[in-house]
């Protein structure tokens, strides 16, 4: 009798939340489409940016757009912000069948129940690791790309396990008119399932209120058009005004736009500013070069007007100018359809990046020495960095050393 | 969510057709489906992580999912519904919906620019990081958030007393 006491109020909270509109099979559905929809775009331009990241066999990045990638991963971050009050919103709405009673009714149920725990805590860490992201900040044990790309199979794989099993209802509470709570006719009524008719007393105040989901589901978009228009100015250059709780702004920083890392945390000033400083040109190439800060001046200079784009949700379009790298290359001797590694004299793990043929031979590809007609900084690459169409910000690399061709 | 039940509550007898996800239906072929393929994804993603990481990070990263879920499901979500439950009992009718409104958006500003307004991430000797003054800024949003919220129920009144 004792465990009734407790369970008494908590099923009957239980009882006239799910009776609740903004709580019901049709809310739960909307939310659960908006869900499945954010969480896909955000998982295909992930997978684009670890591809990006990560080249393979069958996968080449290519040259243009050379917004692609800027494109994408402000989708990306965008989408996820936004995804914030969409999935607290869901979890609200069906947290008091987290204390249905029985807790299971067969196999299919126990399963469909289980893959909720995936499902929750992996949308949970997706968004919190992504948007710590966006903030530089690692509080997780493990490398944050590596966690979020192999959690988002997780969560995807749990996502299509869900709506696997709410398929039919979902389909059903949304060809159903809200306010209709006959059975469909294909779903035969069971004894201890009565229907309630339109007369019954309703259980909660605000299930009275055919507006109340109406106006749940709008505060739920104002929360997410509130977010993005106080972040997405970080990316997109004419909303920057209203990117009050951007973690960046696109003007501020060396030079006038952001870096993510300087050349004091690279540890590489002191090599950078050194006269002595060359560029080596070696591998699959004709003649190997050394080619010094004046070498390259007096080699063409060319400009392009491309963007660095960050995975951290940034990304600013500058105009860069410089010595195309097919020149270069031409200049080695180098294979038509070389590729290129780019070793910055920063160690590590950022201090490499490759370049496909593709990218590579692309007119707009340069060896930048300047942006916007300034000589370029020491943090943002002094005295010469990588400056390409379609190319994640981190593979922009930064303070080259040594350009390793391959044929 | 407030008016305490003294309709027909016979516990066999509630409304459960409306009521969200309450009714089981059968697992129907899209159910088994979506679980072999679903199954198959997730089971990918272990392997991946399994591969990835050593054992002590998957360890730790376990303990991070599980404690995502376990922080929403038994600190947040509670939190929230007995905040829910103490504005909308306390609330007059005219203005419950748009304070709770104001209160769920403010909720989740804070939540999601607590780093910015805690400073995690900053790092010397790189001022594009954070550039901006973030509890001004956060301020601005949510005096702009409780001024529409106001708007709207000073709006209401009117037209109550018009009545």
């Amino acid at each position: 009798m004792k465990v009734a006491a407790v369970t008494a109020p908590l099923s009957r909270w239980r009882d006239d939340a799910t009776d609740d509109p903004r709580r019901d099979t049709r809310t739960a559905a909307l939310l659960g489409i908006a869900l499945g929809v954010s969480f896909g775009v955000c998982f295909l331009t992930g997978v684009y940016s670890h591809l990006a990241q990560n080249p393979t066999a069958w996968f080449e990045l290519p040259a243009s757009p050379s917004t692609l990638y800027q494109v994408t991963q402000g989708v990306h971050v965008a989408a996820g912000i936004a995804t914030v009050p969409l999935l607290l919103a869901k979890l609200w709405a069906v947290f008091p069948h987290l204390f249905r009673w029985p807790p299971i009714t067969g196999i299919a149920h126990a399963l469909e129940r289980l893959t909720l725990v995936p499902l929750v805590a992996g949308s949970i860490f997706m968004l919190f690791s992504g948007l710590a992201n966006t903030y530089l900040w690692y509080p997780l044990p493990v490398f944050f790309p590596t966690a979020h790309y192999w959690v988002a199979w997780l969560t995807i794989g749990a996502l299509v396990t869900h709506i696997g099993a709410k398929l039919t209802l979902t389909r059903r509470a949304l060809t159903r008119p809200t306010a209709a709570t006959t059975p469909p006719p294909d779903r035969p009524v069971t004894t201890t399932t009565t229907t309630a008719a339109p007369t019954t007393t309703p259980l909660v105040a605000e299930s009275a209120d055919p507006t109340a989901r109406r106006r749940f589901l709008a505060m739920v978009g104002a929360t997410a058009g509130v977010l993005t228009v106080a972040t997405v100015g970080q990316t997109v250059y004419p909303l920057r005004r209203f990117a009050l709780l951007a973690p960046r702004d696109p003007d501020v920083g060396t030079d006038g736009f952001p870096v993510n890392n300087t050349a004091g945390e690279a540890g590489i000033t002191d090599a950078a500013s050194d006269p002595e400083w060359r560029l080596a040109v070696t591998g699959a190439v004709g003649a190997a070069l050394s080619l010094s800060l004046d070498d390259l001046r007096s080699l063409p200079q060319h400009e392009a007007t491309l963007p660095i784009a960050c995975v951290e949700g940034w990304s600013v379009t500058k105009r860069w100018r410089g010595v195309r790298l097919a020149d270069v290359l031409e200049l080695a001797g180098a294979p038509p359809d070389a590729s290129v590694t780019m070793q910055s004299l920063e160690r590590g793990l950022f201090g490499t990046s490759d370049v496909n043929a593709g990218q590579a031979h692309h007119p707009d590809t340069l060896l930048a020495l300047e942006v916007e007609g300034q000589v370029l900084s020491l943090d943002h690459g002094y005295p010469v960095r990588l400056i390409a169409p379609n190319r994640p910000g981190v593979m922009q690399t930064k303070w080259l050393s040594t350009m390793e061709v391959r044929g | 969510m407030t008016a305490v039940a003294d309709g027909p509550t016979d516990g066999s007898g509630s409304p459960a057709d409306n009521r969200a996800e309450s009714a089981v239906p059968r697992p129907g072929p899209w159910s088994w489906i979506g679980l072999a393929l679903g199954g198959a994804i997730m089971a990918y993603a272990v392997w991946g992580a399994v591969q990835a990481f050593s054992t002590t990070e998957q360890l730790g990263l376990a303990r991070w999912l599980v404690g995502s879920a376990i922080a929403h499901d038994f600190v947040l979500a509670p939190v929230v519904t007995v905040i829910g439950l103490v504005l909308a009992r306390f609330l007059p009718v005219s203005v419950r919906g748009p304070v709770l409104g104001a209160t769920a958006i403010s909720g989740i500003v804070l939540l999601v620019s607590w780093p910015a307004l805690r400073g995690y991430g900053l790092r010397a000797g790189n001022p594009s990081i954070l550039p901006h003054d973030y509890p001004r800024n956060a301020a601005i949003v949510l005096g702009l958030v409780w001024a529409v919220a106001l708007v709207v129920v000073a709006v209401r009144l009117i037209r109550v007393r018009r009545r």
